[in-house]
C-alpha cells in the first residue's frame, strides 16, 4: 500500500462521512467503524492535528454505540449470548480515547462497569467472548483498581481451552503487554507489542476483507505503545506498522 | 458484502464464514455503509418485526445504529458457485484467481433473510 492509495482511500472516506453533516461529531454518528478508518488513516499519513480531531470524536462516539448494543442485547431477557456482544466496540472506545489522549478515564471506567456486571459471566457463550477478558484487564490496568491479573488470568484460561491459533497469537501479546505495564517491565512491554506486531503480520495483513488502512496500521500494537507512554514508560517502537508520531514526545509525551 | 477469507486468513476475530459473529460483522457492516435513503430503507425492513426481524436497530436523529443480529431470523445456507470458464477444473479456476477485484469462488458471501424485499 503506498502512501498516495493510502490518501485516496482515507479522502474517499473522509468525504463520504462528512457530506451533509455538520462536523466530525455528527459524521461519525452510528459509523464509528468508518471514522476510525479516518482517525488511523490520518495517523499513518503523519496529518496527526486532524487524526486527533476524528479520534476525539470517536472518543465520545464509540461508548454510545456500545452502549447501545448493550442495552440491546442484555438489558431485558432472554439475554443474548455473550458473543457477539458490543466488547470489540468497547476496546475500540478505549484504543481511540488512548490515541486521543482525552476522555481515557472515563471511557475506561464505562468499558470496566459493562464488562464487569455479574450477569456478564453467566451469558451463553461466555467463554468464548475472549474480549470481555481482554476490555476488563485493559480498562482495569488504565483505572488501576488492581485486578488486572485476575482478569489476565481468565483470559489465558479460556483462550487455552478455547482459542483458535488468532485467539492465542492476540491475547497472549496483549497479556504480556498489561503484565508489564502492571508490573513496570519495559522489556515485557516492548517484547509483548512486538508480538501484536507479529499478530498483525500474520493475521490482519493478510486478510482479504481488512482494508487498506487495517493493513497498513497495527492498531492494537500501536494503542498499546500509546498506552504505554501514557503510562509513563519511556519507549519507543519503530516499525512501518506502527505510525511515527505515537514516537514523537511532541504528540504522545510519556507521562508521570 | 466482502469477503473474509472463508478459506484463508480472517479479520474479524477470527471467527470462521458463517459463524455467528461473522454474519453479525457482516451485517453491521451492510447497515453502517447505508448512506442512501434507498439503502436506510433496506435496513429498516430488515428490522422489520412484522417482517424479516433480521437485525436489531435503534434510530439516533437520521442515522441508523446497528444493535445486533437476531440470529435465530437468519437462516444459514451454503452457496457454490463457479466463475472461471468450464474448462473441467471446475472450481480451481475460480480460486486461482489472482486479481483481488475480480470475483473467485470465495468472494460471494450470502446471507439469505426470507424475502425481505418485499414492500420496497
Amino acid at each position: 500500500m503506498t502512501k498516495s492509495n493510502l490518501q485516496s482511500v482515507v479522502d474517499s472516506e473522509r468525504q463520504e462521512l462528512l457530506e451533509g453533516k455538520d462536523g466530525i461529531e455528527k459524521a461519525v454518528i452510528t459509523r464509528p467503524h468508518r471514522g476510525q478508518t479516518v482517525a488511523v488513516g490520518l495517523l499513518a499519513l503523519g496529518e496527526v492535528d486532524a487524526a486527533n480531531e476524528w479520534f476525539q470524536a470517536l472518543t465520545e462516539e464509540w461508548p454510545i454505540y456500545a452502549n447501545s448494543k448493550w442495552d440491546s442485547k442484555y438489558e431485558s431477557e432472554p439475554r443474548s449470548p455473550a458473543s457477539p456482544g458490543p466488547w470489540s466496540d468497547y476496546i475500540d472506545g478505549l484504543c481511540a480515547a488512548l490515541l486521543a489522549r482525552q476522555g481515557v478515564e472515563n471511557v475506561a471506567t464505562t468499558v470496566y462497569e459493562r464488562a464487569t456486571d455479574p450477569f456478564v459471566d453467566r451469558l451463553d457463550k461466555r467463554e468464548f467472548a475472549h474480549r470481555i477478558d481482554l476490555a476488563r484487564s485493559l480498562s482495569a490496568l488504565v483505572l488501576g483498581n488492581g485486578t488486572v491479573e485476575s482478569h489476565l488470568e481468565s483470559l489465558e484460561q479460556h483462550v487455552d481451552t478455547h482459542g483458535s491459533d488468532w485467539d492465542r497469537a492476540r491475547y497472549a501479546a496483549y497479556a504480556q503487554v498489561l503484565r508489564g505495564l502492571d508490573a513496570g517491565d519495559s522489556s515485557d512491554v516492548e517484547a509483548g507489542i512486538q508480538g501484536l506486531l507479529e499478530f498483525h503480520r500474520d493475521h490482519v495483513a493478510s486478510a482479504r476483507d481488512a482494508d487498506a488502512v487495517q493493513k497498513a496500521v497495527a492498531l492494537d500494537a500501536t494503542a498499546m505503545l500509546a498506552l504505554a507512554r501514557r503510562e509513563g514508560m519511556a519507549i519507543t517502537v519503530d516499525d512501518e506498522l506502527i505510525p511515527g508520531a505515537v514516537n514523537d514526545d511532541e504528540y504522545y509525551p510519556i507521562e508521570g | 458484502m466482502n469477503n473474509s477469507g472463508a478459506f484463508g486468513d480472517t479479520l474479524s476475530g477470527g471467527e470462521r464464514q458463517m459463524s455467528d459473529v461473522w454474519i453479525e460483522d457482516r451485517l453491521e457492516e451492510l447497515v453502517q455503509n447505508a448512506d442512501t435513503d434507498e439503502q436506510k430503507a433496506f435496513v429498516r425492513r430488515l428490522a422489520d418485526n412484522d417482517g424479516p426481524n433480521a437485525i436489531e436497530i435503534t434510530e439516533r436523529g437520521d442515522e441508523i445504529q446497528f444493535d445486533g443480529v437476531n440470529q435465530d431470523e437468519v437462516r444459514k445456507e451454503l452457496f457454490a458457485y463457479q466463475d472461471g470458464e468450464q474448462t473441467g477444473e471446475l472450481a480451481s479456476t475460480g480460486l486461482r484467481q489472482a486479481d483481488p477485484r475480480e470475483p473467485t469462488l470465495d468472494s460471494v458471501e450470502i446471507v439469505k433473510i426470507g424475502n425481505i424485499f418485499d414492500e420496497i
